[in-house]
């Protein structure tokens, strides 16, 4: 029995957030501050000829220009450093004097005021010469296709195969083969808060920069090696953030604060420098989610079971490679969903073009290959005439059943129990062993000619933690204060509160580690000046990966206090089991650690004669393994399905030829309050993960998974068509419905 | 932040003063001028804030005769009893205006000044044969909407002319009439296409008095006259609603944006009027039906 994790607890920092006193990047001012506008390409491709900032130079009130010449070691990236922090000429390392797309950044401009920082922005003068522009990403893998990376040899720069049994021989044997060709479309995170940070040297004379991050010591490791300084010497903290959704995992202003700061300092200039996004920068001067392109056969026996999945997977990565090729790993294992398959195909590849670097976006990589996994499993389904969740209890991965890339899952497989609630919350029911929906449980029709109703399902799996064999742990520090008794346990920790409530679980696990009341305990968060590296906040893996720490450091610090240290301060590192890449031949491998499973049955309506869809119902069962927070947990459910249905039917990223058309919220559309499903049921299941902490298994991004397909299969019974693009606008759907008549 | 004269007259003889001063830009609810002026393409020499002059404001009915005015909010529009009553169509586009918020500070005359061919307010007033009250220091004058809207952007406002108010004759009880509208989402949305329709019926079960506009289909929001005298004395009928959908998708001339293309628009144009001029129907059946009660 626990006392405070599992309990429904207010996030503790909902009063401050509802009162707006929570102090995000934006919101803080600095005595002396200064201001910093950044000069973007705003062109798609080309060679930075000559940049002239004389003019900007010489206007009262501006402090610096920087440009590619003052970047000490102009490169960074999360995976690879093929970005310049600034292009232009002058830098010693090779064709860091191209434009890759309209957001690559040319010169930062520091001035008094916001106002002469832009109009000095304004004054430079860059001379481009235009280089070919790349958007098509299969175009872009052609051998005589122009390469955005000349040094790199190719515009192909990840790709992994899976190769298990023969899939081809078996598609041969297979009594329906199905076959699909779908295409994902780019999202945009849309964070309340668009992209900020204070840069200033702190008292111990450190680079510090004050930014809304999702990785403090990340962060500080990409401007430590861009500025050429020892890790110590840079400092990062992160106040109040205003969501993240994977869009805050690159360098977007931490870099360049940086760098401001440094050749201030070195001017005798010391005084703190801030930078405020404008919300259409933030549009395109931060990564996407990555448009794919994935054909896929599907093979089936008479009785529903799969043998066969040959699949092509093509991801646009853009301009740079930001988290792409762990987002491809992700798709190629998820592109052929939770199901055991003898024969599988793989080939995956991600590819530069110049479109807006894609990368980290909640589900990374799990919701594309959802869409064309489950697709292929609701087509099957139809195919054989066999009820879509029957035709997937029959192939769903059990305990011990091989992946595609030939082991076995992490134990604690319970997608099978997850499929089943969620089909029985929304009316399937067991007849003669098989699942069924019956006549009198489906969507009632209402008496409105143009108007149909549909239900789909579809489930997915998801990984909690870092995969194929990416370092992978995280800190907690723990220390206990008092004489007698413990009167306050501190918890140190870096990991960032995007608005998930992060912290409130974090001390939630803390006060059950310590058998201590919440109000003893307290946390300090965020600053790589007193935290340890946490590692980032995604892949659904904080609360896992935190309360592990927090129980180790928990543990030894109530050691300590019982040997009469005072305070008692532990530091614990928790390391879960490894991981293994994908085998370059076979793709063999142990991929995770730790997942969630998660299942959706959803109820649409759509006008036939307009093409609009309305989202009436959305059944959500999710295996969480443990609730640390109930409330917390329904949030993320809803907010999830929410941010999916804005995916699924509405949000329209539109790049042509390398320019942004969308860049403003009136032009892309995010749900508002009457887009969103009328209901959203959530179904809290916890079959524990044996190593996850009190049980608990990520569960974050897995309710977003599953959400499109289950409502293309919606659409598919209300009116006999099936979608394999999205967004659903009205348009598509009409033109769909036209064409499948 | 751009730096700018600023006047804000309490009295419709100061407003006229202001006005003779070049480069004037009226600023009523601010929706529309404050967000260009955030991005730099509105740049005015001279801002005059009309919020306070208090004779543009409100809805005035005398006898049949509807006036409203320009300061007039959509929140105001919404919550009145007798246009809802009697002028549906007004309150359901009132309703379709940006956000609760939004319309607590977005004003009529701001929505015609500024002549977006989707603008919500347009269709309804059409098909109630409004007339938009120009005044300046030289006086007043009339025109029909038709004749004030010229262009996406444009109007027929002269230097030194500014909105007063709108008015039309409140419709009789017998004639029904609606408001649709499609945009990508459900709220805080730019039609993709818009329509209002009124319509009586003849004793005999005929079409009368039928009257048709489309928005977000032609560079400004336009009544159909050939699809209204093909419904005109008809019996209605699922051939006739196809027949006029048909003339809708005609009569307009939509362009392919960032909403949606011209092909969408045609097929939705005809769809949304036909169940405008289906909705209006059934108002009128209804007080026909109250009549010989």
């Amino acid at each position: 029995m626990t006392e405070v994790v599992g309990k429904i607890i207010q996030r503790v920092d909902a009063v401050s957030k509802v009162r707006g006193e929570a102090l995000y990047p934006g919101d803080i001012q600095m005595d002396g501050q200064v201001h910093m506008k950044i000069l973007f390409s705003h062109r798609p491709h080309a060679i930075v000829k000559r940049i002239d900032t004389s003019l900007a130079e010489q206007m009262p009130g501006v402090l610096a220009v920087l440009t590619a010449k003052d970047v000490p070691v102009n490169e960074y990236g999360l995976i690879v450093a093929d970005q310049p922090v600034l292009c232009g000429p002058g830098a010693s390392k090779p064709f860091t004097d191209r434009v890759r797309f309209v957001g690559d950044q040319v010169a930062v401009i520091v001035a008094e005021t916001e106002a002469i920082a832009a109009q000095a922005r304004d004054a430079i003068h860059v001379e481009y010469e235009d280089l070919p522009i790349v958007t098509d990403p299969l175009a872009a893998m052609k051998p005589d296709a122009f390469l955005l990376h000349p040094d790199r040899g190719s515009n192909v720069f990840g790709h992994y195969r899976i190769r298990k049994g023969d899939a081809e021989a078996a598609l041969k044997e297979a009594y329906v083969v199905v076959e699909g060709v779908y295409d994902t479309p780019a999202q945009e995170h849309v964070f309340l808060q668009p992209e900020a940070g204070l840069g200033y040297m702190d008292e111990e004379g450190r680079v510090t920069v004050v930014v809304a991050g999702q990785w403090t010591h990340e962060d500080q490791e990409q401007i430590a090696h861009a500025l050429n300084l020892p890790l110590e010497r840079v400092r990062v903290i992160y106040p109040a953030i205003g969501g993240a959704f994977g869009g805050r995992e690159d360098m977007s202003v931490q870099i360049v604060l940086g760098l401001a700061v440094l050749r201030l300092s070195e001017r005798g200039i010391h005084r703190p420098v801030k930078i405020v996004w404008t919300r259409e920068e933030s549009m395109f001067g931060h990564h996407k989610r990555h448009p794919y392109h994935i054909r896929t056969r599907w093979g089936a026996t008479r009785e529903g079971k799969i043998i066969a999945a040959d699949v092509d997977v093509y991801a646009d990565g853009g301009a740079y490679i930001y988290t792409s090729t762990k987002v491809l790993g992700n798709a190629t294992l998820m592109c052929t969903g939770p199901y055991e398959i003898p024969n599988v195909r793989v080939d995956s590849y991600a590819i530069y073009t110049n479109s807006i670097p894609n990368g980290a976006f909640r589900g990374f990589g799990g919701p594309q290959g959802a869409f064309a996994a489950e697709s292929q499993m609701n087509k099957l389904a139809e195919a054989l005439g066999m009820d879509p969740v029957e035709i997937r209890r029959r192939n769903l991965l059990q305990e011990g059943s091989l992946l595609s890339v030939g082991t076995p899952l992490p134990k604690g497989v319970s997608i099978q129990a997850v499929v089943e609630a969620c089909a029985q919350e929304a009316g399937w029911q067991l007849e003669d062993a098989n699942y069924v929906l019956p006549e009198n449980k489906k969507p009632v029709q209402i008496s409105s000619a143009h108007k149909k109703r549909g239900r789909g399902f579809a489930c997915a799996f998801k990984n909690v933690g870092f995969s194929f064999g990416a370092p992978e742990n995280c800190w907690a520090t723990i220390e206990l204060h008092g004489k007698d008794k413990v009167e306050e346990a501190v918890l140190y920790h870096a990991g960032a509160e995007v608005g998930q409530g992060a912290h409130t679980v974090f001390l939630q696990m803390a006060a059950e580690a310590l058998g201590l009341p919440l109000t003893r305990v307290r946390l300090v968060a965020s600053d790589t000046a007193v935290t340890e590296n946490s590692g980032s906040v995604s892949a659904s893996r904080m609360t896992f990966m935190a309360g592990n720490a927090i129980r180790g450091a928990a543990q030894e610090a109530l050691q300590k206090w019982i040997n009469e240290e005072r305070p008692a301060r532990a530091t614990f590192q928790y390391r879960p089991p490894k991981t293994t890449p994908y085998d370059p031949e076979t793709g063999k491998s142990e991929p995770n650690f730790s997942y969630g499973y998660v299942a959706e049955a959803v109820d649409i309506e759509v006008d036939v004669e307009t093409g609009q869809i309305r989202l009436l119902n959305v059944i959500c069962a999710d295996d969480v393994g443990k609730a640390i927070n109930p409330r917390l947990v329904q949030g993320q459910i809803e907010g999830a399905v929410v941010q999916a249905a804005g995916y699924a039917i509405l949000e329209n990223f539109i790049q042509q030829n390398g320019e942004v058309i969308t860049k403003t919220l009136s032009t892309y559309l995010i749900p508002t309050v009457l887009d969103i499903p009328d209901q959203v049921q959530s179904v809290i299941m916890e079959h524990p993960d044996p190593i996850g902490p009190w049980g608990a298994r990520g569960m974050g991004e897995m309710p977003f998974l599953p959400l499109v397909p289950a409502i293309t299969a919606a659409l598919h019974a209300a009116t006999g068509v099936w979608f394999d693009r999205f967004p659903l606008t009205p348009e598509r759907v009409l033109e769909g419905l036209q064409q499948g008549k | 932040m751009q730096t700018f004269n600023y006047l804000r007259p309490a009295h419709l003889d100061e407003l006229c003063q202001a006005l003779q001063q070049p480069h004037a830009k009226i600023v009523a609810g601010g929706t529309d001028v404050l967000p260009q002026m955030h991005t730099g393409r509105l740049q005015p020499a001279l801002l005059v804030d009309i919020s306070r002059v208090s004779e543009l404001e409100g809805i005035r009915i005398h006898n049949t005769q509807v006036e409203i005015g320009a300061l007039t909010t959509f929140a105001a529009i919404q919550a009145h009893p007798t246009l809802r009553a009697a002028a549906p169509a007004l309150t359901q586009a009132a309703q379709w205006v940006g956000a609760p918020m939004t319309r607590q500070r977005a004003t009529l005359g701001g929505n015609l000044a500024n002549a977006s061919p989707a603008a919500d307010a347009v269709p309804p007033l059409m098909i109630y044969n409004a007339e938009v009250t120009l005044t300046s220091a030289k006086g007043s004058r009339s025109l029909p909407l038709a004749q004030f809207l010229l262009g996406p952007g444009q109007t027929a406002l002269q230097r030194g002319e500014f909105i007063q108010s709108v008015r039309f004759e409140l419709p009789a009880e017998d004639l029904g009439s609606a408001f649709l509208k499609i945009g990508p989402r459900r709220g805080m949305t730019i039609a993709i296409v818009s329509a209002a329709a009124a319509v009586r019926l003849s004793p005999e079960g005929r079409l009368e008095q039928v009257r048709v506009a489309v928005g977000a289909s032609a560079p400004t929001v336009i009544r159909c006259p050939q699809t209204e005298n093909l419904l005109h004395g008809q019996l209605p009928s699922a051939e006739l609603w196809q027949s006029a959908a048909q003339q809708i998708a005609v009569e307009i001339s939509p362009i392919d944006d960032v909403r949606a293309s011209r092909a969408y628009r045609r097929r939705a144009a005809g769809v949304l009027a036909v169940r405008a001029l289906q909705a209006a129907l059934s108002q009128a059946q209804e007080a026909a039906q109250a009549r010989t009660v």
